[in-house]
């Protein structure tokens, strides 16, 4: 198994956790989206070795547990 | 006998250096403590943890006796071709050489170093670089006669930099006799000894332009020889990329590029002193940035009066009770929130952080944290795991807290997480210690000026909140809104922050709302303009503790019939 399909398992089963209705409040949207594109990034710069598993993880953890709220 | 026969061990060749105490270190606790000082030019050494003293007796020696200074006979100066030839290559013409009355001798190219047009010194090089000088000479400068009444002399680092100046059409130019130390090395006394006969020339002269190579040593004898010539006279050269000393300049660009870079030398930066050149391109960036206003406090109420931006101190006042520490932390939530930002907060009046914890999480999942209707385990242990990465508590484990130790907790915490915000809340918490003779207003006035230096030096944005000196009743016998001019201690809280702001709860029978008064913004070009007697107004949610935009009923039944 290489390491991308990997780390897409991990994306597939933590978002399968995730709650149907998140808080709409201002500041939560907007964190989410922020946490959402910041995890976007360190997938990109993860996928060109820029980046270590433990970033990815870390950001995939904040924007989940954001989605969570 | 050498250091090593006493058992001491040093790296050093020159200067002062810290080492093991062969009597005592290995007795000791911690025995890498270096606590013996080894002087290694005078070599003697003095053990601060066991009194141990003593010196190499010869060194000592040849310094309490000094040895006679000789005088070295003038070099030949009758050079084989190559040798013009050498010069040549290194863009140096004969009538240079012969002008300088170079010498040679056995493959070693000699300077001779006239003062008072006698040969105190030569220094001998060959062309792979080694160097030595005549044994007992006086140390002087290079050129020494042609510093001699000028109002600008020009220092080099060494002789064929000299001589590329000289080149370049500059008679006043010397060079230094010994080149540069290493950049980490201690600057000994002997090693600028030329300094003192040059004293009055250089005390003398108007400007002094420091030509060192762009290397770290030559930055090392840059920074010490202006330090000790007096930085108010000091220039200093910028050499083009890929040149790292005057020859180097004329052998790649020319005389002209010489000339070039001496007339445009800079004055030697003095500290606390900008020039508009230093910061020039710095303001046009800011002039060209299409938005270089501060960030948005998350409510459109405050937004038009106070805005955040880094490198600030805001000071936040109110009657206690009335929501300041609430609005505070509001705030920082929806910076959090918003931009991302991380901040350091110190709020005693919080203790014990769980506490506090819960009243920041309550407002970041926009739950309550009591009451029936509470948040879940999960939803705060969520909310806890993202804003552990934007949250630092300090302060927390002191009794005595100081603003030194805040600002010392800030920094480290800056340099390890990147922090954005600092919150001090409240002032009177911190334990304040006034220097001798000093009363609350100038302790105040300089403890501001500390924390606005460390704010933009760290660029930071810090909120200190303080208390009114005294709440003053209206005629209703309600308080009335204190500004910072009534914070206990002195008119510097309104002087000398950048932001002032008020966080007062109005209450009556026809409205119920925060407001924000906003006494004073430093920038208003970029923060706002301060909401004179207008403040603005925010709904308090009692239950998740969050502030809401105040939105007004309407007094009066508009779909009525009359």
């Amino acid at each position: 198994m290489s390491t991308s399909r990997n780390l897409k398992q991990i994306f597939l089963q933590k978002i399968k956790t995730l709650p149907d209705q998140q808080s709409q409040e201002r500041g939560n949207r907007i964190m989410r989206n922020r946490l959402w594109l910041e995890f976007d990034k360190v997938w990109v710069r993860y996928n060109n070795n820029k980046a270590l598993f433990q970033e990815w993880e870390k950001a995939l953890n904040n924007w989940v547990n954001m989605e969570t709220l | 006998m050498t250091f090593e026969e006493n058992g001491i061990f040093i790296r050093a060749t020159s200067g002062q250096e810290k080492s093991k105490c062969p009597k005592c270190s290995h007795q000791r606790r911690k025995e890498s403590d270096p606590c013996l000082s080894v002087n290694v030019d005078e070599g003697v050494w003095h053990c601060h943890h066991c009194g141990w003293k003593g010196s190499l007796n010869k060194k000592v020696k040849s310094l309490t006796i000094p040895k006679p200074i000789v005088k070295p006979k003038p070099p030949k100066t009758d050079l084989p071709d190559e040798v013009y030839q050498w010069f040549e290559d290194r863009c140096i013409t004969r009538i240079v050489v012969e002008s300088e009355k170079i010498g040679y001798e056995n493959r070693w190219i000699k300077f001779p170093f006239y003062k008072n047009g006698q040969v105190v010194n030569i220094k001998s090089r060959t062309a792979d670089k080694k160097f030595r000088q005549s044994k007992n000479a006086e140390k002087c400068f290079y050129r020494f006669d042609h510093m001699v009444g000028m109002e600008t002399i020009i220092i080099t680092e060494g002789e064929m930099d000299a001589l590329s100046l000289v080149q370049s059409g500059f008679v006043n130019v010397v060079s230094v006799p010994d080149g540069a130390t290493a950049p980490n090395s201690k600057p000994s006394d002997l090693k600028f000894s030329y300094l003192l006969s040059a004293e009055e020339h250089l005390m003398n002269a108007k400007t002094v332009i420091l030509c060192t190579d762009s290397d770290g040593a030559g930055q090392h004898l840059r920074e010490e020889l202006s330090r000790r010539i007096g930085r108010e006279k000091c220039f200093r050269v910028t050499y083009p990329d890929g040149c790292k000393d005057m020859n180097d300049v004329l052998i790649q660009h020319g005389e002209d590029k010489v000339q070039d870079i001496v007339s445009n030398a800079h004055p030697y930066p003095i500290d606390g002193v900008v020039m508009i050149q230093d910061v020039e391109d710095e303001a046009i960036d800011l002039l060209l940035k299409p938005d270089h206003s501060g960030l948005s406090t998350g409510w459109v109420a405050v937004d038009p009066h106070y805005l955040v931006s880094p490198s600030e101190v805001t000071v936040i006042t109110g009657v206690p009770n009335m929501g300041k520490s609430e609005w505070m932390d509001a705030l920082m939530i929806n910076m959090v929130q918003l931009y991302g930002w991380k901040f350091g907060i110190f709020s005693a009046e919080n203790f014990p952080v769980k506490h506090h914890l819960l009243k920041l999480v309550s407002k970041f999942a926009d739950q309550p944290f009591w009451g029936d209707d509470k948040m879940s385990e999960e939803t705060a242990r969520a909310s806890m795991s993202v804003l552990n990465d934007h949250i630092k508590f300090i302060g927390t484990q002191e009794t005595n807290v100081t603003i030194e130790s805040i600002l010392e907790q800030a920094r480290i915490l800056t340099y390890r997480y990147g922090l954005n915000g600092l919150v001090i809340d409240p002032w009177n918490t911190l334990e304040h210690k006034f220097g001798d003779g000093e009363n609350e207003t100038n302790y105040i006035s300089r403890v501001l000026s500390q924390i606005s230096a460390f704010a933009k030096m760290n660029e930071l944005h810090i909120w200190i909140v303080a208390h009114p000196r005294k709440m003053d009743n209206g005629i209703d016998h309600k308080p009335l809104v204190p500004d910072p001019y009534s914070i206990s201690g002195s008119a510097n809280w309104f002087n000398k922050t950048d932001n002032a702001i008020t966080v007062h709860r109005h209450k009556s029978d026809e409205e119920d709302y925060a407001g924000i008064h906003v006494h004073k913004i430093r920038f208003q070009y970029k923060n706002g303009k301060p909401n004179f007697g207008k403040p603005s107004k925010l709904k308090y949610n009692l239950k998740n503790g969050k502030y809401y935009e105040y939105i007004e009923e309407f007094k009066t039944d508009i779909f009525a019939e009359n």
